[in-house]
């Protein structure tokens, strides 16, 4: 039987521990060929309402050591101004509902295992990077978060953050009062920690050791010249994903776990990019802010003072030699790598726990031949 | 809900003419930009069988018409040898068993529509290119057609090339005697015409208007010695191109056209058939992966003779100008515009006809935004 696994599943047999081992490994993969993915592909298409556009993305990577997975989305994009701030906004079939769906396959026979809801999964993946950036780059004494935005994203990074590091305290900023307050009240409850709910975003940055930008604005919202010495700086979503420059101008040292190999047979079409996109109707300008008309995602950001997966496993450069330096992480264009280590991971304890909805495997395989 | 159209429902609902029909609308769409694509894209890595390759492929593609499709291949591969010529088997979960399965989606909600097997489908868009190509290029006096395979696809290019010209008799070889003969037996029956099982395949190529090499070898299976003037050539299969010596007697080959190039990337994967990731080491790559894979692909055949189809239909150039040129079509690297124009016909006539397994689309749906 193939399983249908739903948010609710995943949520229950999903640790942010395991996500980080998982992950670990899928990266340590990467650098000795074990594992391999490619880089995320976007497919941009205008529907009838000038404002929308339908995007279909997926991601993908597998391992000798077993599995095999696609991520796809497929949703209708558009943009929306709120609070003075810009907002992507999305829904598949309509508003408030996501199409984020994971296919798991056997690296063995091939075979359909599962299709799970990526909505709990994609925010520990995400977050377990945040996690991976901080346990090897932010100082070991790190105890105070600064952290601007308070939703789904922003509780699974306190999740890795307390993973790795003995925090003791949280300043957060999201630009609605009720949302941040209840934010702030959930993580003092959940965690025990000093929680210090700002009413600006500059205040998040005073002390911290590590910096979280953690919102869906289509426009960057890390201000640089208030990060301070010694900080570990984290960044998702943002217009681009990556952080402004002047924080970029202040890194001492960037770790980018990795990039995606190239295509077999022609090592010219490696890329770093973020993702690729294919469009129809390319110059029907949408005006949008977050995925810019015609450009390309972001490839690595300091590639000078940059340090990956594979320096920190053979030992080359181990990152942060200096508790003043600041710091700065992020994956890289290995997404793909991430759906099969974590999904393989859910699939196995949402097996064992006897959870999902079954279909027959039958029906997703055929007797006919290509 | 989310249908799940199996082949015996397509079989019922999909004709060639419709097939072609939905094609060659595709193909102008990709022209006037409404319709996308991307090249395929194959992910290999080892199985723990050091003669086991695990291999995933995706093509992708929509319009602006309504409908966005990804195909998605999920195999075990073997290189074997049957008799003197290597081919390549496969198989998902057991051997007679294989995964092809395309997600529908709509471009106006994002909703997914269906999973279709793509056994029967991927037969009839082969061979509807094929078709496509003859009635461009083909004498149109043409009368006798040479064939090499007698597996499904000789069955579904039968189909296609008797939809677009008056052919009277079949010259057929394949190195199994019992299957050439019941394909011809079963051919005389269903189109009434003479057919030939030969017992060298030199000889399906005497007086053939029409050569079609229809076959799953991974070297070329054509011999340019034997290919005589006046005759259009079509080849499917592992190699995907005729023999040297075949490419050097064409005078015009008709590419259908290019996949569309990434925002900002004008290189990335031009032209090519195929791009293929893998999880393998060079040592690994030199003994596993097939000479097509391992060259990253290939360009157009007979590059410097290159007709294109766009050129054609609007009058801007000429396929084949006289009755004894040799002539030779494909389809270029569109694969991706292919699933959602066929499989988006198919889907509503299945859904007309009441035809599917119905699966809930919630299940596919999240409340949970990335």
């Amino acid at each position: 039987m193939t399983l249908f696994i739903n948010n609710d599943d995943v949520a229950k047999v999903l640790t942010m521990e395991d996500t980080i081992a998982a992950l670990e490994e899928s990266y340590r993969q990467m650098v000795t060929r074990e594992a391999v993915c490619r880089p995320r592909v976007d497919i941009q298409i205008p529907t009838s309402d000038p404002a929308k556009i339908y995007q279909w993305g997926t991601m993908e990577g597998g391992s000798t050591s077993r599995y095999f997975a696609i991520r796809m989305k497929s949703d209708v994009i558009y943009e929306q101004e709120y609070n003075g701030a810009v907002t992507q906004e999305k829904y598949c079939k309509e508003p408030g509902l996501f199409c984020g769906l994971i296919l798991l396959t056997s690296v063995e026979n091939g075979e359909p295992l599962a299709f799970i809801n990526d909505g709990v999964l994609q925010h520990m993946r995400v977050a377990g990077d945040g996690g991976i950036g901080v346990k090897y780059m932010s100082r070991e004494d790190s105890e105070v978060v600064g952290m601007l935005g308070s939703g789904g994203m922003s509780r699974t990074h306190m999740e890795a953050f307390m993973c790795v590091r003995d925090i003791k305290k949280l300043q957060v900023y999201s630009p609605t009062p009720a949302n941040r307050e209840k934010f702030g009240e959930e993580m003092r409850a959940k965690y025990g920690i000093e929680v210090v709910v700002c009413d600006n975003p500059r205040d998040i940055y005073r002390g911290a050791d590590i910096v979280a930008a953690l919102t869906d604005s289509a426009v960057g919202v890390l201000n640089g010249e208030w990060i301070e010495e010694g900080a570990h700086v984290v960044s998702v979503g943002g217009g681009s994903g990556k952080a402004d420059d002047a924080t970029l101008d202040k890194v001492d040292l960037y770790f980018r776990f990795g990039n995606a190999p190239g295509p077999w047979g022609l090592p010219e079409m490696a890329l770093e990019d973020e993702y690729i996109t294919y469009a129809a109707e390319p110059e029907s300008y949408s005006g949008f802010k977050m995925k810019r008309h015609g450009r390309r995602g972001h490839g690595a950001a300091l590639p000078e003072r940059m340090i990956t997966f594979k320096d920190i496993i053979e030992g080359s450069n181990r990152g942060r030699t200096d508790a003043s330096q600041i710091t700065y992480s992020e994956r890289g264009n290995l997404q793909g790598a991430q759906f099969w280590a974590v999904g393989g991971l859910v699939y196995e304890k949402v097996k064992a726990a006897g959870l999902g909805n079954e279909v027959p495997t039958e029906w997703f395989i055929q007797d006919i031949r290509d | 809900m989310t249908l799940i159209i199996n082949n015996d429902h397509v079989a019922e609902v999909l004709t060639m003419e419709e097939t072609m029909a939905a094609l060659e609308r595709s193909y102008a769409d990709l022209v006037t930009r409404e319709a996308v694509c991307r090249p395929r894209i194959d992910l290999q890595i080892p199985t723990s069988d050091e003669n086991k390759t695990y291999q995933w492929g995706t093509m992708e593609g929509g319009s602006m018409r309504g409908y966005f499709a990804i195909r998605m291949k999920s195999d075990v591969l073997t290189q074997e040898m049957r008799g003197d010529i290597p081919t390549e088997e496969k198989y998902c979960v057991r051997p007679g068993r294989w995964c092809g399965l395309i997600l529908l989606t709509s471009i106006e909600n994002g909703e997914p529509l269906a999973f279709l097997n793509d056994g029967i489908l991927q037969h009839m868009r082969v061979g509807a290119d094929s078709g496509i190509g003859v009635k461009y290029m083909a004498r149109e006096d043409s009368e006798v057609l040479g064939m090499l395979g007698s597996g499904g696809m000789s069955r579904s290019h039968m189909q296609s090339i008797t939809c677009v010209r008056d052919i009277k008799k079949l010259q057929v070889f394949s190195p199994t005697k019992a299957n050439r003969e019941a394909f011809a037996e079963e051919m005389r029956a269903t189109y009434g015409i003479e057919v030939v099982a030969c017992d060298a395949p030199e000889q399906v190529y005497r007086g053939a208007h029409i050569l079609a090499a229809v076959t799953d070898a991974t070297q070329p299976v054509t011999d340019g010695a034997y290919v005589e003037p006046g005759t259009h050539v079509v080849v499917i299969g592992g190699s995907g191109a005729p023999d040297d010596a075949t490419i050097a007697k064409i005078d015009v080959s008709l590419r259908f056209g290019n996949a569309p190039q990434p925002w900002g990337l004008d290189e990335f994967g031009k032209a090519k058939s195929r791009l293929t990731y893998a999880a393998m080491t060079e040592e690994i790559a030199e003994k596993r992966m097939s000479p097509d894979a391992k060259r990253g692909g290939r360009g157009a055949v007979a590059e410097d003779r290159v007709v294109w189809l766009p050129d054609i239909i609007e009058g801007r150039a000429r396929g084949r100008t006289s009755d004894d040129q040799i002539t030779y079509s494909e389809r270029g690297n569109l694969q991706g515009a292919q699933f959602y124009a066929v499989a988006g016909r198919a889907y509503e006539l299945a859904k007309e006809a009441g035809l599917g397994h119905e699966i809930p689309t919630d299940w596919l749906l999240q409340d949970i935004r990335d």
